[in-house]
């Protein structure tokens, strides 16, 4: 069994809970977000004090010692915020510079320094590296980078000759990379990012073949989690909302939720939700405790889909029951909509990935 | 009272090997054959399999041991559901063991336990469910099969609708009304019936799949001694609203669904490479939601066995389950036949009877066998509480 113990896990939920509650009003929120530019690090000193960073990093290394379900619990309780720093980016780098013992982790669990995980998410093609004439050098694109421009570093997830991955810290200041930065959906930044071959300066390789492997791979399985924390998260927040609103918005002289049409549509949202949270469950389990490959394919296969199909459910039902206030920009409903919609698109290569799969004849 | 499950500890993967291994050693052949295969089971394979189970001490083993069972706990009792479904062997037929076995042990006298609890652990006494009527389907209470008393008996008249396996059944659970009053759910009795007692006709009703499972049975003037009223006259809801309430741990029947995939999936491997490549993205893609659809139920399960083992229950879990179990079933007959191409039109429930089923060559053939599944999955997302009655429980709960 990993992770924190029953009293750690309770005291990170209940202070990331006030985290959200005191700074992260939606309204603040919004008008954050209409005053640009936007300071994606405007709370990152106080998530860096709450040990954020180092949630999932061993205790030797300088973190709390967390483990994947630890990490959802963490996360699912931020959804809510829709936060707009780089949380789970910074919280999966720092899983990755560990496993490398890259000296980039101190600095990045000081707040001092953030990196952003590049070519990380499955099924994305990775850009190549070549390592020759003593230099590295990257080609290739990477599509969606969260928080691409405003990361210090980039942990590139490159693929070598034959193949062979490897993981590079690679500072955001470069003349060989163009950023093409813009905003999402939900508020939050991302670019494209453009590798050109050459020489790239600073760069350093923080996990080599073999080992950049098995620790991508982890990673990759981490960032689903996250995925997965933050969109139930939501929907939760979602059916809470949405069910206070069909208890107390009055139509025709009475609550709106007499109405049999909006109630199933309500029992849809939920059944929804729990099956995604169910998985969700299972699958930062399944992370903590090595569960056999078959249960753990089962999961990756099924998140990504179920995640999408749950979040427009609910993210859209949400709005529609809202009426016109679920469409006006100042209701939260609409953002947690967003947010949701980011999440499968960011999630969609891995989608296409499982329909490959040929069924074996019997 | 509800039902309370014993939280007696068991090791999970031991025991699932164990289960595993039973079912592939002493199941029949015969009716694995069967089950693989899509075909028409008989009484027989029910009943034989469940003495095998009793002979073994797990058939009625989730029951006290005060009763005769073994006081698995609601996990294993799944643990054990799941594995033998997998394992291609018949479901158990509920209605004795799950129903009508608890109802006794809970509410019954000394000697009501003593005169049926041993029949229903050996299956040697089939039961039938008599609750809804032509009146009473979603709103059960409605019921209006009346018993009035005449010194130590009870004189039934009226009529039972849906009843399943009637024709089979040696002895009926049966929800009367004793007593007209202003709030429908009293004056409801829950009276045990002898099916060969003379004023009861067993009419056969045929459903959808062309196969006689069900019936509609008529009283005229049915004597039934006094002593098989179980709890007391008037109170009978209770008794049903308790029994109801144990399907909830085997209603999203997972087992069944995951067998039924691998079936499934072995179809549309064999006519995928006939397609088009559009055709076959398009089929590799439901696929593929369908099993991501069919993990989320496993995994649904579980967290509510884990929520109910640890005591917490958010009060809509059974409902949840049947609903999302119950369409799933559906979407994955609907692929199923789908992927025959043309030959999903073929239906001659005939070909259930007797021949290859599954195993076929003849498209034709196998067709008996996944329309078979279509057409009566039909019927599950109707009885048991309608999805709509379902549905109702939920946004009722959520919204209270």
């Amino acid at each position: 069994m990993k992770g924190l113990d029953l009293e750690t896990r309770t005291l990170v939920a209940q202070t990331l809970q006030r985290f959200v509650t005191e700074h992260y009003d939606p309204s603040a929120r919004l008008h954050r977000l209409k005053t640009p530019p936007v300071d994606h690090r405007l709370h990152w000193p106080l998530l860096t004090e709450l040990g954020v960073p180092g949630l999932a990093v061993s205790p030797d290394d300088g973190g709390l010692g967390g483990g994947a379900v630890d990490l959802a619990q963490a996360l699912t309780t931020l959804a809510p915020g829709l936060v707009l720093e780089p949380v789970a980016e910074v919280l999966i780098s720092t899983t990755l510079l560990a496993a490398g013992q890259s000296p980039l982790l101190a600095a990045t669990l000081a707040g001092e320094t953030i990196p952003v995980p590049v070519g990380l998410r499955p099924g994305e093609v990775r850009p190549r590296l070549d390592l020759a004439a003593g230099s590295l050098r990257l080609s290739g694109r990477c599509s969606a980078v969260a928080f691409a421009a405003q990361a210090d570093s980039w942990l590139v997830a490159a693929q070598g000759a034959q193949g062979a991955m490897h993981l590079l810290a690679v500072p955001a200041t470069q003349n060989h990379v163009r950023v093409s930065p813009y905003r999402l959906m939900d508020g939050r930044p991302a670019a494209d990012l453009v590798f050109d071959a050459g020489a790239l300066e600073g760069a350093q390789v923080v996990l080599g073949p073999g080992r950049a492997e098995s620790a991508l791979a982890r990673a990759s399985d981490l960032w689903l989690m996250a995925c997965a924390a933050d969109a139930v998260g939501i929907m939760e927040q979602l059916l809470n909302t949405t069910r206070d609103y069909l208890r107390t918005r009055i139509q025709f002289g009475v609550a709106i939720g007499t109405f049999q049409a909006l109630q199933h549509r309500l029992a849809d949202m939920q059944m929804q939700f729990l099956e995604a949270r169910a998985l969700l469950r299972a699958w930062s389990r399944a992370l903590d405790a090595d569960d056999p490959p078959d249960q753990l394919n089962a999961l990756r296969r099924a998140l990504p889909r179920v995640l999408s199909q749950a979040g427009r459910g609910v993210g859209q039902e949400a709005i529609q029951m809202h009426g016109g206030m679920g469409v006006t920009e100042e209701l939260v409903v609409s953002h947690c909509n967003a947010r949701l919609r980011v999440i499968a698109s960011l999630l969609q290569a891995q989608v296409q990935a499982t329909q490959t799969t040929e069924p074996e004849a019997a | 009272m509800s039902h309370t499950s014993p939280n007696t500890p068991f090791d999970e993967p031991a025991f699932r090997a164990e289960v595993r291994e039973f079912v592939a050693t002493r199941l029949s052949p015969e009716t694995r054959r069967k089950v693989e295969n899509g075909l028409y089971l008989d009484k027989h394979d029910y009943v034989d399999w469940q003495k095998a189970l009793h002979q073994r001490g797990w058939f009625g083993a989730s029951w006290p041991s005060a009763a005769g069972g073994k006081d698995w706990s609601v996990r294993q009792e799944h643990a054990f559901l799941q594995e033998c479904a997998i394992g291609a062997a018949p479901m158990l037929i509920p209605y004795g063991v799950n129903m009508v076995g608890p109802v006794l042990y809970t509410f019954g006298d000394e000697e009501q336990k003593r005169r049926w609890l041993p029949g229903i652990l050996s299956s040697d006494t089939w039961w039938c469910q008599g609750y809804s009527e032509p009146n009473a389907g979603s709103d059960l209470a409605s019921l209006s099969t009346g018993a009035v008393r005449d010194g130590d008996h009870y004189v039934v008249n009226g009529t039972k609708l849906w009843t399943t396996e009637a024709h089979w059944a040696d002895m009926m659970h049966c929800l009367v009304r004793t007593e007209r009053t202003a709030r429908k759910q009293q004056g409801i009795t829950f009276l045990l019936i002898d099916m060969k007692t003379p004023g009861i006709t067993v009419e056969p009703i045929v459903t959808l799949d062309g196969v006689h499972h069900t019936n509609q049975v008529f009283f005229d003037n049915v004597r039934v001694p006094a002593e098989n009223v179980v709890g007391k006259e008037g109170e009978g809801w209770n008794l049903a609203k308790f029994l109801l309430s144990r399907e909830r741990s085997f209603i999203a029947d997972t087992g069944n669904k995951l067998r039924m995939m691998r079936q499934m999936k072995a179809t549309a491997a064999s006519y995928l490479p006939v397609l088009s490549v559009a055709a076959r993205a398009v089929q590799l893609d439901r696929l593929a939601d369908l099993e991501a659809s069919l993990t989320a139920l496993v995994e649904l399960e579980r967290d509510y066995l884990d929520q109910w083992s640890e005591g917490h229950d958010d009060g809509i879990g059974a409902s949840v389950l049947k609903v999302r179990g119950s369409e799933l079933l559906q979407r994955m007959s609907e692929f199923w036949r789908e992927a025959l191409g043309a030959h999903g039109a073929c239906y001659d429930a005939a070909d259930r009877k007797e021949g290859a089923g599954l195993g076929g060559q003849a498209p034709w053939i196998q067709a008996a066998a996944i329309n078979y599944q279509y057409l009566y999955g039909r019927c599950w997302s109707v009885f048991g509480g309608s999805n709509e009655v379902q549905r109702n429980i939920i946004a009722g709960t959520l919204l209270r």
